[in-house]
């Protein structure tokens, strides 16, 4: 007979497995990529949580430890990145293809804050996550919090902005060409 | 961008199928339950027995216990194997002690674990080779509270067995013992205001001499050792879990 932490663990994954890695895709910004996020953190969170919780509570052990892995990444790669004379960004957003258009434009976007950004505007848009339950997810301090999401929207107004000037730039070069033809 | 505009386009980004491998998932996770329950079993059965890194890193083998219920003048003390340079308080590589047995408990290489003595994990998030290091406290559900004296590194060996750790009778421990100069962290789950874990970003790491504690190791892992006071004020010693590259 299972034990109940697995019976837990099958019902979490039924249940909000979905869920869970569309918040991993969302930090990481590769669907396969989410996924071993989220398996490795079923896997670490069951590891060490004894009986006596139910789903809800798995749950959320199971979302701080995605968002672990993915700063942990981050924090480990600093270390490279700072030898890196250029900033290469990612090519692979959607392995699965199911972005495309604005949505695709808006995940690439993403990807192009720092992870601590990146994971405050998930957490505070996209999970509706008031800034004490992020600065609680990440262990950081509401003014940090703040910080992150204030950085973060700056630059992705910025980001607007400028796909919105390249795109009129473009438009009225396509119709300069068409007067010319 | 206004705030529901930018909440209306991350919600429109469409969540992918899940396809999570459960069986896989419990198949882990029961490899890392095990050695911690054997640990906590072993600790009930045989009080005042200390249990030895009663932990395994993620992918490494299974637990041994190292200290057998009723064992009181060598309690704890690790299944340790005498290598070429093992013995008592003889010299070996810089100058460190390598030592086993009753020499080893007073050295500092009997550690409890911080999981079994606290009920919260530990971990370095990052490379503490460098002396500097985030480290990670995961609170149970129930929480807990206490004081940080200071952290440091031990060598830890894949079987979990203490290969080095620093010594408890530096001027360095001393020096720090009972000043609380690390902090103090706190956390537990009541309801949406859950603080699960508390990260320590850039923490500087004690350096003290080290002893080796006569285990006999191709590869070890650095782990957390702190030195905490708990609740009631009571100091202690605990080790950490391995860090591992994931």
């Amino acid at each position: 007979m299972a034990a109940r932490w697995e019976l837990v663990v099958a019902e979490l994954v039924a249940q909000r497995g979905e869920a869970l890695v569309r918040y991993a895709m969302l930090l990481s910004g590769d669907e396969e990529e989410a996924r071993d996020m989220v398996q490795d953190a079923l896997t670490a969170t069951f590891g060490r949580l004894r009986n006596g919780f139910e789903v809800e509570q798995a749950e959320a052990y199971v979302r701080k430890a995605i968002a672990n892995r993915f700063l942990d990444r981050a924090r480990r790669g600093q270390r490279w990145r700072r030898i890196v004379p250029l900033v290469v960004e990612r090519e692979l957003v959607d392995s699965g293809s199911t972005l495309t258009g604005e949505r695709l434009d808006m995940a690439h976007r993403l990807q192009r804050l720092t992870p601590r950004e990146r994971a405050c505007i998930v957490l505070r848009y996209d999970e509706d996550r008031t800034v004490e339950q992020i600065a609680a997810e990440l262990g950081i301090s509401g003014g940090a919090v703040k910080r992150y999401l204030s950085d973060a929207l700056g630059k992705l107004r910025g980001m607007l902005d400028r796909e919105r000037e390249r795109a009129e730039r473009e438009a009225g070069e396509r119709a300069a060409e068409g007067d010319r033809a | 961008m206004s705030d529901d505009e930018l909440r209306r386009r991350l919600h429109e980004i469409p969540a992918p199928t899940a396809r999570l491998d459960v069986d896989a998932a419990i198949a882990g996770a029961r490899r890392t339950r095990r050695p911690k329950v054997a640990a906590v079993t072993a600790a009930t059965a045989g009080a005042g027995v200390l249990i030895i890194a009663p932990f395994v890193a993620p992918g490494l083998q299974g637990f041994q216990p190292t200290s057998a219920p009723g064992v009181a003048d060598d309690a704890g003390a690790p299944a340790q194997e005498s290598g070429p340079d093992a013995g008592t308080g003889g010299d070996s590589d810089g100058g460190e002690e390598t030592l086993s047995g009753p020499e080893a408990a007073t050295a500092g290489c009997l550690l409890d674990d911080a999981e079994v003595a606290t009920g919260i994990v530990i971990e370095f998030a990052d490379d503490p080779s460098d002396g500097v290091a985030t480290v990670r406290f995961t609170f149970p559900p129930e929480g807990g509270a206490f004081g940080i004296d200071a952290i440091g590194v031990a060598e830890v060996a894949p079987d979990g067995r203490v290969v080095s750790a620093p010594d408890p009778r530096s001027a360095e421990v001393e020096s720090v013992l009972g000043t609380g100069r690390g902090g103090t962290v706190e956390g537990g789950v009541s309801g949406p205001s859950a603080v699960i874990d508390v990260i320590m970003d850039d923490v500087a790491l004690l350096e003290a001499p080290p002893v080796r504690c006569g285990v006999e190791a191709s590869t070890a892992a650095p782990a957390p050792v702190l030195w905490l006071t708990d609740a009631q004020g009571r100091a202690i010693t605990v080790i950490g879990e391995p860090w591992v590259v994931r």
